[in-house]
């Protein structure tokens, strides 16, 4: 079921893929990308982990429960930042200058943008891993959150 | 056979609305259509300034309109919840 050769150019994509997707997450003010398109490519990174190897070994790298923590940890820091800014600036989700705001090209120049799109990052790769996971009957290990 | 006529006058009905609906609506790319108004120009002039991200599109996600984001998290969130309980639960009773 596991062709070797999947395995091999596997091993090889996945690193890229992902480094792909952090860029994206991080320059995501920057260049065209954002949280979302960044996060769906890391989960296509794991994705294709979970195809090449199996759903134990993409469980051994990315568990249910881990999975879980990053979805609820990724809403959570949503609200938390939007609180954040009605406290800072009376205003729900408001940006904040916590950083060099303008046009300098920078991956911390977006003030809380930078900070919401991790947090959507973190949410949309859990949310498509674990989709893929729970509708593919991957790993059992159900009772661990 | 009876049965069959109120659906078919209730889609009938429905889908005369609905083709009423798109006849009514504006013409594609005309610059008096209601979505060209000042929101436009202000998020394309000052989204750079305003929000630091020279990305239109980020600008909008998640500064402008960051609360519709929120949105998109919570379904996000609804969505993982659901497959998981009814995953689960089909595996207690299979």
């Amino acid at each position: 079921m596991y062709d070797p050769i999947l395995q091999v150019i596997a091993s090889i994509l996945v690193p890229y893929i992902h480094l792909f997707g952090i860029f994206l997450v991080l320059y995501g003010h920057q260049s065209p990308g954002g949280g979302f398109a960044g996060g769906a490519i890391i989960a296509a990174g794991f994705l294709l982990m979970r195809l090449a190897f199996g759903s134990e070994r993409a469980s051994g790298v990315m568990p249910h429960h881990l999975c879980l923590r990053l979805e609820s940890g990724g809403g959570l820091v949503f609200i938390f930042i939007g609180l954040l800014g009605l406290v800072v600036a009376n205003r729900i989700l408001a940006n904040m200058d916590v950083t060099v705001l303008g046009m300098e090209v920078s991956a911390l120049s977006g003030g809380f943008v930078l900070a919401l799109g991790i947090a959507v990052a973190f949410k949309v790769t859990s949310t498509m891993f674990s989709l893929f996971q729970r509708l593919s009957g991957g790993s059992d290990d159900v009772e661990c959150y | 056979m009876r049965r069959l006529i109120f659906p078919l006058v209730l889609l009938l009905l429905l889908g005369g609305v609905f083709v009423q609906t798109v006849a009514e609506l504006p013409d594609f790319g005309d610059p008096d259509n209601p979505a060209h108004n000042y929101v436009k120009a202000r998020y394309l002039e000052l989204g750079p300034e305003e929000t630091g991200s020279p990305n239109a599109v980020t600008a909008i996600l998640f500064d402008y309109r960051a609360y519709d984001t929120f949105g998109e998290v919570t379904v996000l969130f609804t969505a993982v919840t659901a497959v998981i309980l009814a995953l689960r639960l089909t595996r207690k009773e299979g």
